[in-house]
């Protein structure tokens, strides 16, 4: 059994009071609870945050919890033998046992579970996880592992956390918030109750190129001057590969044209679609013949792009 | 050895719930859940009901709040959320700042 330093995770001293407790524990709950908390890593951290406060608010499991002393984390120790019946298993090994769900069987069976006694069969407990794909993957549908420790009633009223590697297939279709199920991997269901679910919320990487708003994708398409100003035809990635778009001559910066069914695939049917957003970039030196013929066309031209800010202009139409 | 591949399946909006089976799965009482219909933050019995429900259940005991408390937490996360996928929107029309 690994040791986890319980005062440390909330940043207290280990002759803490009750008080100074319950503050630690709010204060960093408000920081990393994952149901408000947009921290990146929030979940792990709040997981450790209030693992570590359901022990020491709980004074019986707060002695428990002191009668092991202070060690390095992750250093294997033993329990106490007044810590109750040594689990089964090769020479009664406390490898792999969690110290949490050690604590929680020990304070008086509370935490328990439902499943210990009696013969009403419950559901098994429904789980949820994030994870986040790329664009690529959404798009195209992807496998992935996920390793998980769920808990599991032993019968005796103690709680082992079994580790389990799943592969998955995402299937084409999802995007930023699409929450997804995997019946039955979640809890074990309890005197034949059902299993439980397992709940995956997925979240899209930032892309290089693409800026997603549900299944539909912006990008921004740099364009020459003269490009926007006479019309062109030019070559646009798209997740499902590129595609040749016609520029309409007179396209303005800032611009959005339209690629329809070229963004991200829906779950039942159809794509989003993606935007197109023309930007105009200048070469950052330009040669003397193009310096000419910019003077020649500034000459020559009479158009007067500022005229709209003309303090006369609102009442000229 | 040979990996097992889950097919992850998108979950069903159109599912409709009984309020025994919410509270079940969330492990609010039928009055918590009722409460929580007349706050407002749960309107149809669905799926997203089911997910209110259980955020409500995990935001009550992880901060010790009221079931009062945790609904009108649920209405300003539900008001967050909506705020988050427009200003995402937004965001992805304008450049990135460069």
């Amino acid at each position: 059994m690994k040791f986890k330093d319980y005062y440390a995770s909330l940043g207290l001293a280990r002759g803490a009071s009750d008080a100074d407790i319950k503050k630690a524990y709010r204060k960093l709950a408000h920081k990393y609870h994952p149901d408000v908390s947009k921290e990146t890593g929030a979940e792990i951290k709040f997981k450790e945050v209030a693992e570590a406060y359901q022990t020491l608010k709980d004074p019986e499991k707060r002695a428990a919890y002191d009668q092991l002393g202070a060690h390095a984390p992750g250093e294997e120790i033993r329990p106490p033998p007044n810590w109750g019946p040594e689990p089964a298993g090769p020479e009664g090994s406390f490898e792999g046992i969690d110290l949490a769900d050690l604590l929680a069987s020990l304070a008086g069976g509370r935490a328990r579970g439902r499943g210990a006694g009696g013969r009403r069969s419950y559901r098994g407990e429904d789980y949820e996880l994030r994870t986040a794909i790329t664009i690529e993957q959404a798009y195209h549908g992807t496998l992935m592992d996920l390793n998980i420790g769920l808990p599991e009633h032993d019968g005796e009223g103690r709680v082992t956390r079994v580790p389990k590697s799943l592969k998955v297939r995402v299937p084409k279709g999802a995007t930023d918030g699409q929450r997804m199920r995997l019946a039955g991997k979640g809890g074990r269901g309890v005197n034949g109750g059902p299993d439980g679910d397992l709940y995956l919320t997925i979240s899209l990487l930032p892309h290089r190129l693409y800026r997603p708003d549900g299944h539909d994708l912006y990008l921004d398409l740099p364009l020459a001057p003269w490009e926007t100003a006479l019309g062109t035809s030019v070559e646009v990635p798209t997740p499902g590969g590129p595609v040749q778009m016609r520029i309409p001559a007179g396209t303005a910066a800032g611009q959005t044209l339209r690629l329809a069914g070229r963004g991200l695939p829906r779950p039942k049917e159809g794509n989003g679609d993606l935007y197109v957003i023309a930007k105009i970039v200048m070469p950052k030196t330009t040669t003397e013949r193009e310096g000419e013929l910019l003077k020649e066309l500034a000459a020559a031209s009479n158009f007067s792009p500022r005229s709209g800010l003309n303090p006369e202009a609102d009442h000229e139409n | 050895m040979k990996i097992e591949v889950t097919e992850l399946s998108w979950v069903d909006e159109q599912l409709q719930y009984s309020l025994e089976e919410l509270a079940e799965r969330s492990h609010l009482s039928r009055a918590e859940l009722e409460l929580l219909i007349d706050s407002g933050a749960i309107s149809t019995l669905d799926a997203r009901a089911l997910e209110v429900a259980r955020i409500a259940a995990r935001l009550r005991v992880d901060f010790e709040i009221d079931l009062h408390g945790v609904a009108l937490a649920m209405t300003l996360l539900r008001r967050i959320e909506r705020l988050e996928v427009e200003l995402s929107g937004l965001r992805a029309r304008l450049p990135p700042p460069s």
